[in-house]
């Protein structure tokens, strides 16, 4: 009870004090109309997870009458941190994203748990939305890129026929022909293997956070860029061995990292030497630093660079240095967003002439 | 006490975890359950319950919403329903001791 004694008088220890005391200059009618009409959905629950009270937006969310929530055994709703996600299931509709929080309260005199309830379903949805449609955003730049290549492998195609009619006008039986048919097959199959991987990349994936190993992305994700930048951009790889695992998004990584291979193809017009890099945060940038306990993912050009001022709006949406019709600037803001919502940081060290460096600091995952 | 009657060799507590689908609330509680059963100082089962996969099983238990951890062996069944990623908090919850804190 002392703890009791400590903390602010409840809502219900004042009521208990006196039956019909007006709160903060309110009624308690007036509260009561509040807690009906507001957005979020209200629960009271005691210690044993039994639910005592629900305002009639959660009954909403549960969609159920509020009389048919009473008493059931719901359970202690616990939060760690400041909120909880849970699914509500429902009769006839589709489960329900809820973002649930919860505080301790008296309630008639015993202990019990106010959990309020929001509703997210909408916004996460319109969050998928917009991942999917920065996604294929990455997926277009990509592709406008690679539109010179596959004109490239066509014009191998032509010539390749027509080497291949004179070849057979000339001696249908000379091996040669059956070797110009695999030169051309082959060609065929390259620009297949490469519509394929961009069809891949372009499917609805949900947001799904998992633990993973960043070397191994990288190395999958290489050979779609080898395919895709372009002959005279070598792509290096400098992997940091036993690189701890972290937690995020694999597909979110995947655009965020194409988004930077093909600002950096851009940077070195075609022509340079591309740079993915991996280390632990402590062997790079000194074990004090605020980013001890993240791994770095470095992906370096040997481009044009940026200018100062150009440095302070690359993460507005939007803000784009390319000519009309290349770049919509949204990449480095998909990079951003992606970043912070995996709880990381980004920086870039970019002087003009000297080529850029994005560097993505993730957290390691929690073990 | 029900620790107590488990020590005097009654069976092992046994949970039921329900989530739905790999959203990833579900996978922070599929962590969650691993941790709580290397945590705790008595064996504990808990069966993992995809309501998307038996929604029959979760309409006759009642459950609400996921995820809901619960001890079906009482009545009213125990539960916990949210984030249960806080080991000691769910294993007093389930009056079963920690391994941290009987050694």
């Amino acid at each position: 009870m002392t703890a009791a004694r400590e903390r602010p008088r409840t809502a219900s220890e004042i009521a208990r004090a006196g039956e019909d005391e007006p709160l903060a200059g309110f009624s308690q009618l007036s509260f009561q109309r509040l807690v009906e009409n507001i957005a979020d959905g209200i629960l009271v629950v005691d210690l044993a997870g039994s639910v005592l009270y629900a305002n009639p937006a959660a009954a909403e969310i549960f969609g159920q009458p509020t009389e048919n929530l009473l008493q059931v055994p719901l359970g202690r709703p616990v939060v760690t941190g400041d909120i909880a996600e849970i699914r509500v299931r429902r009769p006839d509709k589709p489960p329900a994203e809820v973002e649930m929080r919860v505080v301790e309260i008296g309630w008639n005199g015993d202990s019990a748990l106010l959990a309020s309830l929001r509703d997210v379903s909408a916004q996460r949805a319109a969050d998928e939305r917009q991942r999917q449609s920065q996604k294929m955003e990455a997926v277009g730049r990509l592709a406008a890129g690679i539109v010179h290549d596959f004109n490239n492998l066509l014009a191998v195609f032509e010539s390749g026929l027509k080497l291949l009619e004179k070849q057979i006008a000339a001696d249908p039986t000379n091996p040669r022909v059956g070797m110009l048919i695999d030169e051309v097959r082959a060609r065929a199959a390259n620009g297949g293997a490469l519509t394929q991987q961009l069809l891949a990349f372009s499917r609805r994936q949900t947001l799904s956070p998992e633990i993973i190993d960043l070397n191994a992305r990288i190395e999958s994700l290489t050979h779609l860029f080898e395919g895709t930048l372009g002959r005279d951009i070598e792509l290096k790889t400098l992997l940091a061995p036993q690189l701890e695992p972290v937690e995020i998004d694999p597909n979110q990584f995947d655009v965020a990292l194409l988004n930077l291979a093909v600002n950096a193809r851009d940077a070195m017009e075609g022509r340079g030497i591309l740079t993915i890099e991996t280390s632990s945060v402590s062997g790079v940038f000194g074990a004090s630093s605020d980013l001890a306990g993240f791994v770095c993912v470095t992906v370096r050009d040997t481009g044009c660079g940026m200018s100062r001022e150009t440095l302070a709006q690359v993460f507005e949406p939007f803000f784009t240095t390319k000519p009309e019709g290349q770049g919509t600037g949204l990449g480095l803001s998909q990079i951003y967003g992606f970043v912070h919502q995996s709880g990381g940081h980004v920086r870039i060290d970019s002087e003009i002439g000297m080529g850029t460096s994005v560097h993505l600091f993730l957290p390691r995952a929690r073990t | 006490m029900r620790t107590s009657d488990r020590t005097q060799g009654k069976p092992l507590l046994v949970l039921r975890l329900y989530i739905a689908g790999d959203a990833s609330a579900a996978r922070r509680a599929l962590d969650a359950r691993k941790r709580i059963i290397e945590a705790a100082a008595e064996p504990i089962n808990i069966e993992i319950i995809d309501i998307l996969e038996r929604p029959a099983e979760a309409e006759a238990a009642g459950i609400l919403a996921t995820p809901t951890l619960s001890d079906e062996t009482v009545t009213p069944p125990r539960r916990l329903i949210g984030d249960i990623s806080n080991t000691a908090h769910v294993l007093e919850y389930f009056g079963c001791s920690n391994k941290d804190t009987t050694a």
